[in-house]
């Protein structure tokens, strides 16, 4: 080897495109030796301002629209920056916003009556009134603006018009006076306020000049400049977070000055917890004994309205009988998988209803015997697979489809596995394609005529959500009668009743509700944990939370 | 030469229209209906089906592929790429609000992997089987097989988690964004992807230079009394890089896919997390535009490729 000394030697020559790459290259060593003198959880820099929350996102939004599909993360913002007349308490009962008082249903259930608080303003200084709500109705009542839930309005008076664009707003929606908003409906429901009560109000003073044709696609909803939620919207930093400031407007405006809501990866949002960089985050049961480690970090779980279960395609002659679905329910071991997968946070549950209007007793307990016998009776034919559907990616729901399969295979089912997208999954509940297929979603808590949307007859995919095409006419009649029933006991042992047909039925495999469990800075107070915290399935009331 | 570049520049119009042409189709005949996917079955009450319709017709998906196609075409060559699915907004805004933190972080990790590509190319050259070249090797042989996502989280837990001294993901502390939470924020994601992107630019630089140093002209000037060091940087490097600097070229769409997976794992507000993301939401328009900038960035990358050879190295004549 004859050369070994070019070491010694700095490049004298060719300084331009080299000299250039050096200097950023020592600027980033630059950057990572300064960073290792200060600590990123101190000062401003970092996280853990006095006044300044960061809270975790567990997807990105897409819009912050009340007119657009319902997406989790998206309402989860709105909740921040819009007020409803209504929200979900912890027990997910309807409970009073922007209303003074429950909903007044008339006794024959063809009107409903809101009345609003007096004094209510937007984040603008604007008087927010009944006219607001009006126009709020107006426009998601017509699909025109994009409007992807004038379903909810069906029963409302004029809606079938405005649809058609036969009228240019809806008959029966008034505003008499400025806290009055009264609406009419062709038929009994008594379900309406559940239905429409939690919609964010939008303000009329900004939106209503704007066209109504494609309203929805406005610029307003990537970028709300008005609001009347306890705070009010900054900017979307795509991708990185959404920046709130406090409402000063607002009925008992926030004590906290800023909020960040971070779309990252559960992974770092947890990481986060430990550095300081998260205040608040929704963690996976699988995190859990991790988090619990964290120093200055709380957990503290709730009931969660959410679910995961297994629908049934009953366009299948083999799955009609409802012998076979009981046996299924009773050979899955849900008390084991709540225990096992999801670490015992969960509550297994026997019906799409809730809480005390859910069927009490025995259910269907693990019994794999049972389950056998009740195969034989419906003549079951175990040579036939059955496939198990599930869009993969939730560690809970991809344990639980392995565990599942075993626990059918032994009462004679032979369950095949399939991992599908979820447009696929969606096709597939459409062609009637599917066998079973493993899912989690939302809630029937709050207004629990919804139910008919997974259950009714008329609501098979992909009209309405009935992806299993269950159909009784018996519970279809009960769900209807609860409608005309104004009196809110009356109405609630009708839902009872529906309960217990519901759960004779079986139209899925419930396996369980999942709690949401949340883990804080203890620098924060005043957070009182809900399931969801959308407006839908439960609110928070961020004016009471404090920063240590 | 200015022919050259104008008949070049005309085949990539062709291929880049071609490219189109494929992408549109292969996007459009995917499985995965865009539209189903903006509502969630529960949420459908009654009026689920009508929605879905009414949705198609308004976005144009109730055409045949092929007037969709001409109709993006002549929507693209205005300028016009059309509306992302997901927040309505043009294709261009939402692709152009990308580019700058994709090329901060490809830039940053770029440069530093040249200086420790050529530092540790060269010093593996010259001191060949010894500990520092088999060091080198063992490097280089690291980064191109340990998986950029997984020295991601190595990363943040040793470093965020555990010694709390890096930020463990964003480009910005949200509140601050000031040029030295911005560089702090880069540290981690920009040495993961200059890391990776080095280990094969050393062996190149390496093995370029070890050609060089054995040649002719080397021995000749050792032999006019050159100093070593003089000979390995001013006469064999030199030469050594040209090859190098194909290779950059070639290896900066590759590089673009490390990115993905480090933006990913770093949230990064870039091209990669947004191309991950609208494939998961089937945002077509975003999908479609995200494909041709990775085909103009092969296609300019290959021809700039060509251009510097043949004017670092005279030889190489273009026609």
């Amino acid at each position: 080897m004859t050369i070994r000394s070019g070491r010694r030697h700095t490049a004298t020559a060719g300084i331009g495109r080299r000299g250039l790459a050096m200097a950023l290259g020592g600027a980033l060593t630059a950057g990572a030796l300064a960073a290792c003198s200060s600590d990123p959880t101190q000062g401003s820099s970092g996280g853990g301002d006095t006044g300044v929350l960061n809270m975790y996102l567990y997807q990105k939004p897409k819009t912050f629209s009340p007119l657009a599909p319902n997406n989790g993360p998206d309402q989860l913002v709105m909740s921040f920056i819009f007020d409803s007349l209504y929200g979900a308490d912890a027990s997910y009962a309807l409970r009073p916003r922007l209303a003074a008082a429950a909903p007044q249903v008339s006794e024959d259930a063809r009107s409903v009556t809101f009345t609003l608080k007096p004094g209510l303003k937007w984040s603008d200084g604007k008087p927010l009134t009944a006219k607001d709500v009006v126009f709020t109705y107006n426009a998601l009542a017509n699909p025109a603006t994009g409007s992807a839930q004038a379903g909810r309005f069906a029963a409302v008076d004029g809606a079938g018009d405005l649809a058609d664009g036969k009228a240019a707003s809806l008959k029966g929606v008034t505003a008499p006076d400025d806290t009055t908003v009264k609406i009419a409906t062709t038929r009994p429901a008594a379900g309406l306020p559940g239905l429409i009560g939690n919609i964010p109000i939008l303000p009329e003073h900004v939106l209503g000049r704007l066209p109504v044709k494609g309203l929805g696609d406005d610029a307003f909803f990537t970028r709300p400049t008005v609001g009347s939620g306890a705070f009010t919207f900054v900017q979307y930093k795509t991708d990185q977070y959404v920046e709130l400031a406090a409402n000063p407007h607002h009925r008992q405006p926030a004590s906290i000055k800023k909020v960040f809501l971070k779309p990252v990866t559960s992974d770092v949002a947890t990481a986060q917890l430990g550095t300081g960089e998260m205040d608040l985050a929704q963690i996976s049961p699988t995190d859990l004994p991790a988090v619990r480690k964290l120093k200055d970090v709380k957990v503290v779980t709730a009931k969660s309205p959410g679910f995961n279960r297994i629908a049934v395609n009953q366009s299948q002659t083999r799955f009609k009988d409802e012998r076979v679905r009981q046996a299924l329910l009773t050979a899955i071991d849900r008390k084991g998988l709540v225990d096992k997968v999801l670490a015992g946070a969960g509550t297994v549950v026997d019906s799409s209803f809730y809480g005390d209007l859910a069927p009490s007793g025995a259910g269907y307990p693990y019994d794999p015997e049972k389950a056998k016998s009740l195969l034989a009776a419906a003549g079951w034919d175990s040579s036939k697979p059955v496939t198990l559907s599930w869009v993969p990616g939730q560690r809970d729901r991809d344990t639980a489809a392995t565990v599942i399969q075993n626990q059918l295979k032994a009462v004679g089912v032979n369950v095949e596995l399939k991992q599908v997208q979820v447009d696929a999954l969606l096709s597939s509940y459409e062609k009637k394609s599917y066998d079973l297929a493993l899912f989690g979603g939302g809630n029937y808590a709050t207004e629990p005529s919804t139910v008919a949307t997974i259950d009714a007859c008329d609501q098979a995919y992909p009209a309405g959500g009935n992806v299993a095409h269950f159909c009784d006419a018996g519970l279809d009649g009960l769900l209807k009668k609860a409608d005309a029933v104004a009196d809110p006991a009356a109405r609630k042992s009708v839902f009872q009743e529906a309960a217990k047909v519901e759960n004779a039925k079986v139209p899925y495999l419930w396996l369980y509700n999942p709690d949401t469990i949340w883990a804080y800075r203890t620098r924060l107070s005043g957070f009182e944990p809900s399931g969801v915290p959308t407006n839908e399935v439960g609110f928070w009331e961020q004016a009471n939370w404090k920063l240590g | 030469m200015a022919g050259y570049v104008i008949r070049r520049l005309l085949v990539n119009a062709l291929v880049f229209l071609l490219i189109s042409v494929g992408i549109f189709t292969l996007v459009r005949i995917a499985p995965g209906d865009p539209v189903r996917m903006m509502v969630d079955p529960e949420q459908m009450r009654g009026g689920g089906a009508a929605f879905i319709e009414a949705k198609r017709r308004e976005l144009g998906l109730d055409r045949p592929v092929v007037v969709q196609y001409f109709q993006w075409l002549s929507g693209a060559l205005r300028g016009d790429l059309g509306y992302s699915y997901v927040g309505h907004r043009p294709v261009g805004a939402v692709l152009g609000e990308r580019v700058g933190p994709t090329l901060q972080l490809m830039g940053a990790a770029l440069a530093v992997a040249l200086v420790v590509a050529v530092g540790l190319g060269v010093a593996a050259a010259v001191r060949r089987n010894t500990a520092v070249d088999y060091g080198a090797t063992v490097l280089g042989l690291a980064a191109v097989s340990v998986p950029p996502f997984f020295l991601g989280i190595v990363g943040i837990y040793v470093f965020s988690l555990k010694l709390g001294v890096l930020p463990s993901a964003g480009m910005t502390t949200p509140g601050d964004g000031g040029p030295a939470d911005q560089l702090r924020h880069l540290v981690l994601p920009g040495l993961i992807l200059a890391f990776v992107t080095a280990g094969p630019f050393t062996r190149y630089v390496r093995g370029g230079l070890v050609d060089e140093i054995g040649a002719d002209y080397v021995r000749t000037a050792e032999a006019k009394g050159a100093s070593p060091a003089r000979v390995v940087l001013r006469h064999a490097l030199r030469n050594s890089l040209i090859p190098l600097i194909t290779v950059v070229m070639y290896q900066i769409p590759q590089m673009l896919a490390g990115a993905v997976v480090i933006e990913q794992v770093f949230a990064w507000p870039g091209m990669g997390q947004l191309a991950v993301s609208s494939i998961g939401q089937h945002d077509h328009p975003v999908i479609v535009g995200f494909a041709l900038y990775v085909a103009v960035l092969v296609l300019v990358c290959n021809l700039v490729a060509d251009l510097l050879y043949a004017v670092v190295d005279p030889r190489v004549s273009l026609r």
